[in-house]
């Protein structure tokens, strides 16, 4: 329907049609006898046709003016040129509207002239002067008539009116009864042939005769010309006899009809025309408003459409640029034609499809390096080094979950920032950052380096390896760190080694240690006998010596036998707490000088563990306590436990802490290796295999001598522990390192 | 509110004003003593139509302006539950012109022969004879269309035939109420 209203082949039709109507109207106003019958049905046509291309013009305008108030694209530039259309068309039209219609009225008004009136006035008073001549004439004619038929009774007139016709020269005769009955008539033969019956006058004319008065007239006679009629009344000479009426009728000559019907008719079309000169003006300029109205409206029309046509191609662009700016570059606009407009805009599809197509490369190439990049780091995110990148200006780029861990903190909040943020949060990375900074600085294509770091966790090892990454140009990209907490791997290798120790002193001392002994408790018994007292005890002595040491040798031996013993512990849930308490409750009931001030965590909750190592690591750990405590005066231990939690992993923390001298500076390093140990006789597995039980319930432990004074040892359990398996003393070592 | 009455008033003066000037101030058809009987195969009617001229039709008749006058008779049989069936229909012709040089007024049935025509001194008598339908006889169709039992009306219309007036003046005669002269429909039942 609006393609219907606003498309122009069907208004170029119906502008069509109404200019043919309207042509046609103007045929009928000068009476064009063709469509003079339809004059009415055009003008109606043309009316309705007019009405229907105003409200076609108006449905246009109103869509105009809405699209202008919604701020359509293009609206702004549509009304514009419309109005400029408007104008160009109106003006024009307008002026020779006004002058036509002045040239109309003068034009009309010239057809009439005073003179030419007058004259035709004047020709038809002639005319009737002459034909009432005529009139007069016959009228004396037959009033001699009716005067000789007095004489005559109705039987005898018949012959007597042929005879009185002939000798007048008149065309017919016919006298009537006084109640118009007709008593006889003569008439020439060829006369009245449509009837056979005389003309007989109305009954006004009859009645007026009857009164004795004559009646003379012109009657018109349609094609046969002009004819006079006189009627007059016929007295009786009887008396008493009735009045006869008498009518004779003479056909004026040809020559005076014709002149009298020629001037009958110019007088007639003439006053017709003057009669006619206000209807027909009205009709003339009906005829020239409705062109001019049709024409303004065509013109309207044809400039709302050409604005339309104009400015459709520029609302597309316009509509298309947006499209672009919002990043749209699939837009393709439709090609209006070959002009300057249509090659604007096939530049602007060429332009976008290219733009379209360097957004598609673009993209593609994006999701490509997403793809390499989410390859990347799930590669990094699965690698047990950590990795650090770094910008030219030594920020930090990127990180792996693996650096997060091993450096013990967060590292989403760093990105984009220097190594001194690193520092500020964890101080005791200074020689890892130092490290970095250093290569970096020093522009080194490739480096290594070995850094030892001494953290909350205890004394760690990391290996880093850095490399330079390929930049733009000429300038460098920023830094590669990988690197590796190898803490882990040298104490693996440490205890493997001291497994290894711990085997083969089992193998080779503790065999020999029994026939020692056997061999020291023989000479005792053969060699008694035959000795003196003094060499008796003596003897007695230095046996007891060997067997004591061979038996000290031997349970140093087993100690290193259960060192290097593999892992064999059965996990169940064990209550930390409750462990402490009864374990501690065995050294209360000694005879102990030692004050053990216990501070638990009510909120521990029971954590997987073999009960009976833990059992062996408090033992071990109380009995160091004790025999470090010895030579104080008010000897205190805290055994403290606390649950807490570092980044979603939850701990169990056991502290040890006395009041004594603290460990020794030369040992702190090595203090959980076997055979380090300051005491007299100990032999140096108390805290080797503490540490071992703790690496095989996946926890960590350290030892420091705080501020404060005394030793404090940690040791930190997970709480839903994965168990090291049982495995040979040489790799049962926690696999995971927490912070 | 206060508007409401003067517009009532206004609206009750513009009817009446439209009614005089449509009838009152302008002359008009009228139809008078119809009579209507069915005479063997045939509807005889007789009637007198006062045709009066509004001074305006009267001008222009005597400007030479010719008026055809329209009679339009229908015999129409009435049905009691469908509408009414027209079982014959007519329309008559009348031409009424004026005669400058005889200074007569010319009356002819253009049904007949245009050239046929009565002749008179004045316009009104000239629209008598017009108007005077005596003894006309419309012959039916059939005899069997008509039904004893049943009722037949006479529809009869008499009007000045404006499309028949010079072209340039028929816009005119359409908007000017002197121009029209109707009578509308007018019904007589028809007797036996």
């Amino acid at each position: 329907m609006r393609r219907w209203a606003t498309g122009i082949a069907p208004v170029a039709i119906l502008s069509l049609l109404l200019l043919a109507a309207l042509a046609m109207m103007s045929a009928a106003t000068q009476n064009s006898a063709l469509f003079s019958r339809m004059y009415s049905l055009l003008l109606v046509v043309n009316i309705l046709g007019i009405i229907v291309l105003l409200a076609l013009i108006l449905a246009n305008l109103k869509h105009l003016a809405t699209q202008y108030r919604n701020k359509v694209m293009g609206s702004r530039l549509t009304l514009r040129l419309l109005g400029f259309f408007v104008l160009l068309a109106v003006t024009p039209v307008t002026i020779v509207y006004f002058f036509s219609i002045q040239a109309f009225n003068k034009g009309i008004d010239n057809w009439f002239d005073v003179k030419i009136e007058r004259a035709l006035d004047d020709a038809l008073s002639l005319g009737r002067t002459a034909l009432d001549a005529i009139k007069d004439d016959l009228s004396k004619k037959t009033r001699d008539m009716a005067f000789e038929l007095e004489a005559f009774p109705d039987k005898m007139v018949a012959p007597i009116l042929d005879d009185l016709r002939e000798e007048y020269g008149v065309t017919e005769i016919t006298l009537f009864a006084q109640d118009g009955k007709i008593i006889a008539a003569s008439s020439l033969g060829n006369l009245d042939s449509k009837t056979l019956v005389p003309d007989r006058p109305n009954e006004a004319i009859l009645s007026q005769a009857r009164q004795g008065l004559s009646y003379a007239t012109i009657d018109p006679l349609g094609k046969s010309g002009l004819q006079l009629r006189v009627v007059a009344p016929v007295s009786s000479r009887d008396v008493g006899a009735p009045l006869r009426i008498l009518q004779v009728q003479q056909q004026l000559p040809d020559r005076y009809s014709k002149l009298g019907e020629s001037v009958q008719v110019a007088f007639a079309e003439y006053e017709k025309l003057i009669y006619l000169r206000g209807p027909l003006k009205f009709g003339f300029i009906l005829t020239l408003s409705l062109v001019a109205l049709l024409t303004l409206l065509i013109a309207v029309w044809a400039a709302i459409y050409s604005a339309r046509r104009l400015v459709t191609p520029l609302r597309d662009l316009a509509e298309g640029t947006r499209a672009v700016a919002q990043g749209n570059y699939r837009k393709q606009l439709p090609v209006s034609g070959g002009d300057e407009l249509g090659i604007l805009v096939k530049s602007f599809n060429d332009m976008t499809r290219r733009i379209h197509r360097a957004q598609s490369q673009t993209k593609h190439s994006q999701r490509e390096a997403e793809v390499q990049r989410t390859y990347l780091e799930t590669v990094l995110t699965h690698l047990s080094s950590g990795v650090l990148s770094f910008d030219p200006r030594a920020r930090l780029r990127t990180y792996n979950t693996s650096a997060e861990q091993i450096l013990g903190i967060g590292l989403e909040q760093g990105v984009g920032r220097s190594l001194k943020w690193i520092l500020d949060r964890q101080p005791h990375l200074i020689p890892f950052v130092q490290t970095i900074q250093d290569t970096t600085h020093e522009g080194r294509a490739e480096w290594h380096a070995e850094i030892s770091l001494e953290g909350q966790a205890g004394k760690r090892t990391l290996i880093l390896r850095g490399t330079r990454l390929p930049g733009l140009r000429t300038r460098h990209g920023g830094h590669v760190v990988v690197f590796d907490d190898i803490s882990a791997l040298i104490q693996a290798q440490r205890d493997a080694a001291w497994s290894e120790v711990a085997r083969r002193l089992a193998h080779e001392i503790k065999n020999p240690l029994t026939p020692i002994r056997l061999s020291a408790e023989r000479i005792r018994l053969k060699c008694m006998d035959g000795l003196s007292q003094p060499q008796q005890e003596t003897l007695e002595r230095a046996t007891r010596t060997i067997v004591e040491q061979v038996e000290a040798m031997k349970s140093m031996v087993n100690a290193f036998s259960e060192y290097a013993r593999p892992v064999q512990i059965q996990p169940v849930p064990v209550d930390l707490n409750l462990l402490i308490n009864d374990v501690v409750e065995l050294y209360r009931g000694r005879q102990n000088p030692v004050r053990i001030q216990l501070n638990l965590d009510p909120a521990l909750r029971p954590i997987t563990a073999d009960p009976g190592r833990l059992r062996q690591v408090l033992h071990n750990l109380l009995l160091n306590a004790n025999d470090a405590l010895g030579a104080i005066a008010d000897p205190l231990l805290r055994i403290n436990t606390r649950l807490y939690e570092i980044e979603g992993r939850r701990f169990v923390e056991l502290e040890t802490h006395d009041n004594g001298p603290g460990f020794a500076p030369s040992v702190l390093d090595h203090l959980f290796e076997p055979y380090v140990t300051t005491k007299e006789k100990g032999t140096g597995l108390g805290l080797a295999i503490v540490k071992k039980i703790v690496e095989e319930h996946s926890g960590s432990l350290w030892a420091t001598n705080p501020a404060e004074g005394g030793a404090l040892l940690v040791i930190r359990l997970p709480m839903d522990a994965v168990l090291a398996q049982t495995e040979t003393p040489g790799t049962g070592l926690a696999r995971e390192r927490s912070a | 509110m206060g508007m409401r009455p003067h517009l009532n008033l206004a609206g009750l003066l513009a009817c009446i004003v439209l009614a005089l000037m449509t009838r009152g101030a302008w002359a008009d058809f009228v139809v008078r003593d119809v009579d209507a009987r069915f005479v063997d195969d045939a509807l005889l009617i007789n009637t007198t139509l006062d045709m009066s001229l509004s001074a305006r039709t009267e001008e222009a008749l005597s400007k030479g302006i010719p008026l055809d006058v329209l009679i339009d008779l229908a015999l129409v049989e009435h049905r009691r539950f469908l509408w009414d069936r027209v079982v014959t229909d007519r329309t008559l012709h009348r031409r009424i012109q004026y005669h400058a040089l005889s200074g007569q007024y010319l009356v002819s049935s253009t049904d007949v022969d245009a050239d046929d025509f009565a002749r008179f001194p004045t316009a009104q008598a000239a629209l008598a004879y017009a108007g005077a339908l005596n003894d006309l006889d419309i012959p039916l169709p059939k005899k069997k269309d008509i039904d004893p039992k049943l009722h037949y009306w006479l529809k009869l219309r008499v009007r000045l035939d404006i499309e028949a007036l010079p072209s340039p003046l028929r816009p005119l005669a359409y908007v000017t109420p002197a121009w029209h002269h109707n009578t509308g429909w007018i019904r007589r039942e028809v007797e036996r």
